[in-house]
């Protein structure tokens, strides 16, 4: 006749926001399980972020096109971590834009901002010790930096016969077509180059600079790399 | 007095008759574990935050690796970067972003209630996904693998000296063949490092690409539920981590494409 005293329904409730816990109510019967009402972002501000993302990517493209253009008509070589640094700072904000508003951490609870920024500075940790490393690497020993046999020896390559991969392409190839069709093909295919202004058909290219090659260069030779000084000179940065 | 069946006691009872008229979403109720449904939301969320940090560092690897690379063997980077198409990676960027707002759009239609504009969006962001994934395949992967292009290809500019499949696949001599490592096949490379970039080039993008796919296939998944009526105002928690899931892809990607196509 009597059982468990009926709990007060969320008829206790109504006046209060369904977030606070009510003992008696512990599933939300009551309130049909209703939660606080979350910030909405509304299309407006979303239309407002997408253009401003697509004007920054629009922004990265002409920057690096502009670098290019600076290289071929004006003639200045712009060290390559400016293109990286540039880049790499718009990614940042564009990133940023995303995770603030499309992922809507703004509106979120802290603590997932506050993960997802531990999260890149361990990816920063990760990063910064690596480069420690690379960028100290001919301090001691001069042997360290260079390419010890630039492409490698080839051995335990079994299909190129021991030879370098890029060399046993070019010879394969080499063999296939002959000399003449060879020089053709290579012609046709490396004179749809990035080249601006002046021909720079014979340099070859540099972390600065992206050159198409016409002709042969001495880039397969066995000889050693140039080596860099430990500022980093002479590797073509 | 006989034992109440737990099934009529109305103390443990999580919803009212009248309420199994109504539509899933209204049903939902929340684990008992939680105390309420914005705290289960919260959870939710919080584990998917945790889980986007682990593919932040999958990623992460992704870079290291090309940061070493590129740090060793900068002319082999700049020479196969010449080698890509910057404006098929600012296609492809283009289409991502948008993507990101349709998703973001869908989330603020089930806030709203409005279930319609809600599916239109989420389909509209899954074929972004897969348009982002034929043009990486179509236009990028099958030319530079194989010299196979397509023949109606915007970006093709050489000439092409025979034809497969009625016309439709066209074939470029010495351009194909630009692949990682063993598999290396390109007569020109004038860096012997080539075979490196390559490798860096498409473990980074085939390892996104998996990713639109793998958030394709989440996005439909929520779409089809949502047609059934799961997600609504009061509860939309799958659609929010598959949006997460679909913002982290289109994030690695605003990162891969300066790095892999704009090195000048």
């Amino acid at each position: 006749m009597s059982h468990a005293a009926t709990p007060a329904h969320g008829g206790s409730d109504h006046g209060t926001h369904a977030a606070a816990f009510n003992e008696l109510d512990p599933h939300g019967a009551g309130s049909h399980g209703q939660h606080e009402s979350h910030v909405i972002v509304v299309p407006f501000q979303l239309r407002t972020v997408l253009i401003i993302l697509l004007f920054f990517t629009a922004l990265t493209v002409g920057l690096a096109q502009a670098e290019v253009f600076i290289s071929g008509f004006l003639e200045i070589t712009l060290p390559w971590w400016v293109n990286v640094a540039v880049a790499m700072s718009i990614a940042v904000v564009k990133s940023v834009l995303v995770m603030a508003i499309f992922m809507q951490l703004r509106y979120d609870n802290p603590i997932n901002s506050i993960l997802m920024a531990f999260c890149f500075f361990a990816l920063f940790l990760f990063l910064f010790f690596s480069g420690l490393d690379l960028f100290s690497r001919g301090r001691i020993y001069d042997f360290k930096v260079a390419q010890v046999v630039p492409g490698g020896t080839g051995s335990g390559v079994t299909s190129t016969g021991g030879k370098p991969v890029v060399i046993a392409a070019h010879d394969r190839w080499m063999e296939a077509w002959g000399p003449e069709k060879f020089e053709r093909i290579k012609k046709d295919r490396k004179g749809h180059g990035h080249g601006y202004g002046k021909d720079h058909g014979q340099e070859a290219s540099s972390a600065n600079r992206s050159r198409p090659v016409v002709g042969a260069t001495g880039a397969l030779d066995t000889a050693a790399a140039p080596h860099a000084d430990e500022y980093g000179h002479g590797t073509g940065h | 007095m006989s034992t109440i069946d737990p099934g009529l006691d109305p103390t443990i009872r999580t919803r009212q008759p009248a309420d199994l008229a109504a539509p899933a979403w209204k049903r939902h109720a929340h684990g008992h574990h939680w105390r309420t449904q914005a705290e289960e939301f919260d959870g939710a969320k919080l584990g998917f935050w945790l889980f986007l940090t682990t593919e932040v560092l999958l990623f992460g690897g992704i870079f290291c690796a090309y940061f070493i690379f590129r740090t060793f063997y900068p002319a082999a980077f700049a020479e196969g970067s010449a080698a890509l198409d910057w404006r098929i990676g600012a296609i492809n960027t283009a289409v991502l972003l948008l993507s990101s707002y349709t998703m973001a759009c869908s989330i603020y239609c089930m806030q709203t209630n409005q279930q319609k504009r809600a599916q239109i969006n989420l389909w509209a962001t899954i074929a972004f996904g897969a348009v982002f994934v034929l043009l990486k395949f179509f236009l990028e992967y099958m030319p530079k693998w194989s010299g196979w292009f397509l023949a109606f290809d915007p970006f093709l500019h050489y000439e092409t000296t025979k034809s497969a499949y009625g016309g439709l696949l066209v074939y470029v001599e010495g351009y194909g063949g630009k692949r990682p490592g063993q598999l290396f096949d390109y007569p020109f490379a004038t860096d012997p490092n080539m075979p490196l970039w390559w490798s860096v080039y498409y473990s980074g993008t085939v390892i996104h690409a998996a990713h639109v796919l793998i958030g394709m296939v989440l996005i439909a998944r929520v779409a089809i539920k949502g047609l059934k009526g799961h997600y609504g105002p009061t509860y939309y928690t799958g659609v929010e981590i598959a949006g997460l899931y679909w913002h982290l892809v289109d994030l690695i990607w605003i990162f891969l494409f300066p790095l892999l196509y704009l090195i000048h």
